[in-house]
């Protein structure tokens, strides 16, 4: 899954293809063209069912397994958005997956993309923006009331990647400027895990990208290699269902 | 007892935005055979952000391109709002949409009357972004 991607789609699969170990296949959006999906399966088991323009969320229906949820997302820089608008943001995105969660009938939902926020920050905290939580335990309450109003949880596990007591790289992303408050490396690039999928989420799987195996994405100081890779790192995830 | 009321308190002068729109929402299903339909929904939110700019007080309205043979797909073209006065309808379109009209940003497209919503509504539904999303999805259903 991708929320920045410039190049075609079909180079990437011929390239993805020529190694004969795995088959790959594109799964176009229908109205969204910020997010590219490339599968191991057929794409019609992956089929949208709400997007919009950063967003597109797909009902995944694999054969034999259960069936879920996928939202992947790309909210706006920084650069363009207040921590409000972000904020703000955030309440329409959990308005519009508990909508998709309706129409499908379960909750099994994994939010995954470039949040463009940390996973401390307001939108992705409150009760009435995404509501993701850094502990198991509290997720798996399932919800929570707020002003009478109750509010499902997702699981942040992005939680447990900050610093360098991590075993990748302090964040997914780094910034550097010369004002008082700086956090250098955040992790704007999240997958968030409802509490129905909590059991079927290893969180030893989880990791931060440092390289495909031959090309590194950091620099020699560790910072990702804007000029030749991406200013994000990518993030690893696994669901056995 | 006199009644003080006017008359014609109750017959509204102007036809608010929002209806307008559902009038042109119904008949882009006759032009699809029933594939391709459009909805709108009322925000819970009574904000509206466009770019870095929040308009409070506003009634919220999000426009949807919807197909019920593909799973009930629907996409968020374009969402509007306006106050209690219905003038001015702010619009938070696409980037697509928003090049191929020429906005600037932090400029939202605006309609200030009712012959310039129904003006905007129509260039609105001619962009390539909503003949794009319309046509790939009948594409889909061949």
């Amino acid at each position: 899954m991708f929320a920045e991607f410039s190049i075609e789609p079909s180079h990437l699969l011929i390239c993805l293809n020529s190694n004969n170990k795995y088959h790959y296949f594109y799964s176009p959006t229908i109205g969204c063209e910020k997010i590219h999906i490339f599968t191991r399966f057929k794409i019609d088991f992956i089929q949208p069912i709400y997007e919009s323009e950063r967003l597109t969320i797909r009902h995944l229906t694999l054969p034999g397994l259960l069936d879920i949820i996928l939202a992947i997302n790309h909210f706006p820089s920084k650069l363009y958005w207040e921590p409000a608008s972000q904020s703000l943001e955030c309440v329409a995105l959990a308005d519009t997956i508990k909508y998709v969660e309706n129409q499908v009938g379960h909750s099994r939902t994994v939010l995954v993309g470039d949040l463009n926020m940390n996973p401390f920050e307001d939108g992705v905290v409150g009760a009435s923006g995404l509501h993701a939580v850094m502990s198991r335990t509290i997720a798996k309450k399932g919800s929570r009331i707020v002003q009478s109003k109750q509010y499902p949880f997702f699981y942040n596990p992005m939680w447990n990647f900050f610093g360098d007591a991590t075993p990748g790289p302090p964040g997914t992303y780094y910034y550097d400027r010369s004002e008082h408050k700086v956090y250098f490396w955040n992790i704007f690039d999240q997958v968030l895990i409802r509490p129905e999928l909590i059991d079927f989420f290893d969180n030893d799987e989880m990791k931060i990208i440092e390289s495909d195996g031959e090309i590194s994405f950091v620099t020699h100081h560790g910072f990702p290699d804007v000029n030749n890779i991406s200013d994000h790192l990518p993030i690893f995830f696994k669901l056995n269902l | 007892m006199v009644d003080l009321w006017p008359n014609d308190i109750a017959a509204p002068k102007k036809k608010a935005p929002v209806t307008i729109l559902k009038d042109q929402a119904s008949l882009l299903g006759n032009k699809t055979q029933g594939l391709v339909l459009a909805d709108i929904k009322k925000s819970d939110a009574d904000s509206f952000y466009v770019g870095k700019k929040l308009y409070k007080k506003q009634f919220v309205y999000k426009f949807y391109i919807v197909s019920p043979a593909l799973e009930n797909y629907r996409y968020n073209l374009f969402s509007m709002a306006n106050g209690i006065d219905l003038y001015p309808v702010l619009f938070s379109v696409d980037e697509d949409i928003g090049q191929e009209l020429g906005l600037e940003e932090d400029k939202p497209l605006t309609a200030n009357s009712e012959s310039e919503f129904i003006e905007t509504i129509k260039k609105l539904f001619a962009s390539k972004k909503t003949i794009k999303v319309v046509h790939s999805i009948l594409s889909q259903l061949e």
